[in-house]
């Protein structure tokens, strides 16, 4: 079930402040931290599955955004990365059934090629004509049940490589074209990609009006503050959970290879790990019956 | 399928180091930091399934194995821990099959009560009788398939409620060794002298050690006392307190940590290569992205 505490917050003018979770530990975490949403990246779900984005399914992007609108008990909003939409319209559909099953709230549609390509990852971008997006978008909203679950326009149009669908290649223009054609279709929320200064925010602000706009917090600078400054309802973390959760790793047992000793006791962990897995709880309930002895 | 190399490692009176993972990333970074074996721990499942390793079933066990075992391509041996067996003897040859099958090449199996009791994590810990025991290792080797599936008989009795002494630890692991199993590992160890004197009356067979918290002994520790498999298991302690406490940070602040450029260049360049990238990049330069002649 799509949780309408997105539409709700997102009508009243409020933030949605959504971290990146890939499974459950993850996810109930910011769920303790007292985050009230979270994201499903399709770079970070590539990454965490070892398969890259490009080469996730949607039945994959499903069973992590079941597991991690579950985690929480369906508490927290779950916004989750769709992609291309996986297809033609007939599939943006299906994706659509699919991931509004699996108890996510919101998702986001691009305007990619599909199958996806894995050059994104360099910089090398491509994107369908406007019409064909329209298209993606205009059956995804079809598709939807709920009017809680929530489509999220998304376009890659600004730094979009020339080619046949876009001979002169992506501008902030274009972006707002695509925004707007998205609207037209009845979306309800637009991710413009690739703004990475307070200017580029400030401009598809003033020029995509009256409806939420979602940024993502990254390398870059900006935090949440800013993003609230320039107009912004919701911010998305794609990539910082996985890479904090890599490089702690990276970290320790690179110093285990190199020294043969592991040089964390993690004892300043024990609370965090008993929460994540609710064990007080349990351990109230085993008293009681005398299993504590 | 089993992989002949744990065996063969053992034989030759290698060390094996193997740390604890979950998903495909963390073993495909273990691999890459050069790691010869893998570990899936029970505490760590415990954590990634979110309800804490005595509800762990054999199902989700096998699935965290299996998904790890994926992620290297099923060329490195997985080390799994399967608890009590999830069961009696018809469970325990049912545990062995579902592993050997989801890309095992060990299990360890022990001597506490199942089903297991969440109090243990408070260092309640009961174990059964040592026929009980023993029929759980004497059925686990009857029920490999493969003789590259090794059985690490663990035994528990010298911390258990039951007040064993480490002399019963040692009949216990000579009874697990008469009905054929491979390594044995007992916990609950007061320091190196009870590691000694293990060693000393525990003959002819591999034995396991864990390093973990303040008195983690080193590589070398563990050779000059002649264990031979060293288990790590708190690579998701790393994981998930470094995303704590990143988010912390967010929580707080509404800015991610600054992360230098050296080391976020560095940690994309790592994460590139786990994912084969430069392979994928290169099979797209030569089609979809070849130059339009």
């Amino acid at each position: 079930m799509a949780n309408a505490k997105m539409r709700q917050t997102l009508e009243l003018g409020g933030m949605v402040v959504a971290p990146g979770a890939y499974d459950i530990p993850t996810a109930r975490l910011m769920q303790q931290l007292g985050f009230e949403a979270l994201y499903v990246g399709g770079s970070q779900t590539g990454t965490v599955l070892g398969t890259t984005e490009p080469l996730t399914t949607v039945t994959q992007m499903a069973d992590v955004g079941r597991t991690v609108a579950r985690a929480c008990r369906e508490e927290m909003p779950v916004i989750l990365d769709a992609g291309a939409g996986f297809g033609d319209p007939v599939h943006v559909m299906y994706t659509v059934e699919v991931l509004e099953a699996a108890g996510v709230t919101a998702i986001h549609i691009e305007d990619q090629f599909f199958p996806k390509r894995v050059s994104y990852h360099r910089g090398l971008e491509h994107v369908v004509p406007i019409d064909v997006y329209q298209q993606r978008l205009e059956h995804a909203v079809k598709a939807r049940k709920s009017r809680d679950f929530l489509i999220i326009g998304r376009t890659d149009g600004l730094n979009a490589a020339p080619d046949s669908s876009l001979p002169d290649g992506g501008s902030r223009d274009e972006v707002v074209k695509r925004a707007h054609a998205a609207m037209e279709v009845g979306v309800d929320i637009i991710m413009p990609m690739g703004s990475r200064n307070k200017e580029d925010l400030q401009y598809m602000r003033s020029k995509i009006k009256d409806i939420p706009l979602l940024a993502l917090a990254g390398s870059g600078a900006l935090g949440v503050p800013d993003f609230q400054a320039a107009g912004y309802q919701i911010v998305i973390y794609p990539g910082a959970t996985i890479q904090a959760s890599i490089r702690a790793i990276y970290e320790i047992y690179e110093n285990l290879m190199r020294t043969g000793t592991l040089h964390e006791d993690m004892g300043d962990t024990r609370d965090l790990m008993n929460d994540l897995q609710l064990l007080p709880e349990k351990w109230a309930l085993e008293e009681e019956i005398g299993h504590n002895l | 399928m089993p992989r002949p190399e744990l065996r063969q490692m053992l034989e030759r009176g290698e060390t094996v180091l193997a740390p604890g993972v979950w998903d495909a990333i963390t073993a495909r970074l273990m691999r890459h930091l050069g790691f010869k074996c893998l570990y899936i721990p029970g505490s760590g499942t415990g954590v990634v399934m979110g309800e804490s390793e005595p509800l762990t079933t054999l199902t989700e066990t096998a699935m965290v194995a299996e998904r790890a075992s994926e992620g290297v391509g099923d060329e490195l041996p997985v080390i799994v821990d399967v608890m009590c067996g999830y069961g009696n003897p018809i469970h325990i040859q049912l545990t062995v099959r579902t592993l050997e099958d989801a890309g095992a090449t060990a299990i360890h199996c022990e001597d506490q009560l199942y089903p297991g009791r969440a109090h243990y994590f408070r260092g309640v810990e009961h174990v059964v009788s040592l026929d009980e025991y023993q029929q759980r290792i004497e059925y686990a080797v009857k029920a490999r398939r493969s003789k590259d599936f090794l059985i690490i008989a663990r035994n528990d009795v010298y911390h258990a409620v039951e007040k064993g002494t480490r002399e019963d630890a040692v009949k216990r692991a000579h009874a697990a060794l008469e009905v054929g199993a491979d390594a044995i590992f007992i916990t609950g160890d007061h320091g190196v002298e009870d590691l000694q004197y293990f060693r000393r009356e525990v003959k002819d067979v591999p034995m396991t050690v864990v390093s973990a918290g303040p008195s983690a002994m080193s590589v070398d520790q563990c050779k000059n006392l002649g264990y031979q498999i060293i288990l790590y298991i708190a690579t998701i302690n790393a994981s998930l307190r470094a995303i704590r406490d990143t988010y912390l940070r967010v929580k707080e602040t509404g800015y991610l940590p600054e992360v230098p450029q050296e080391q976020a260049d560095e940690m994309r360049n790592l994460t590139n290569t786990l994912l084969g990238f430069e392979e994928k990049w290169a099979v797209e330069a030569a089609t979809t992205e070849a130059p339009q002649s």
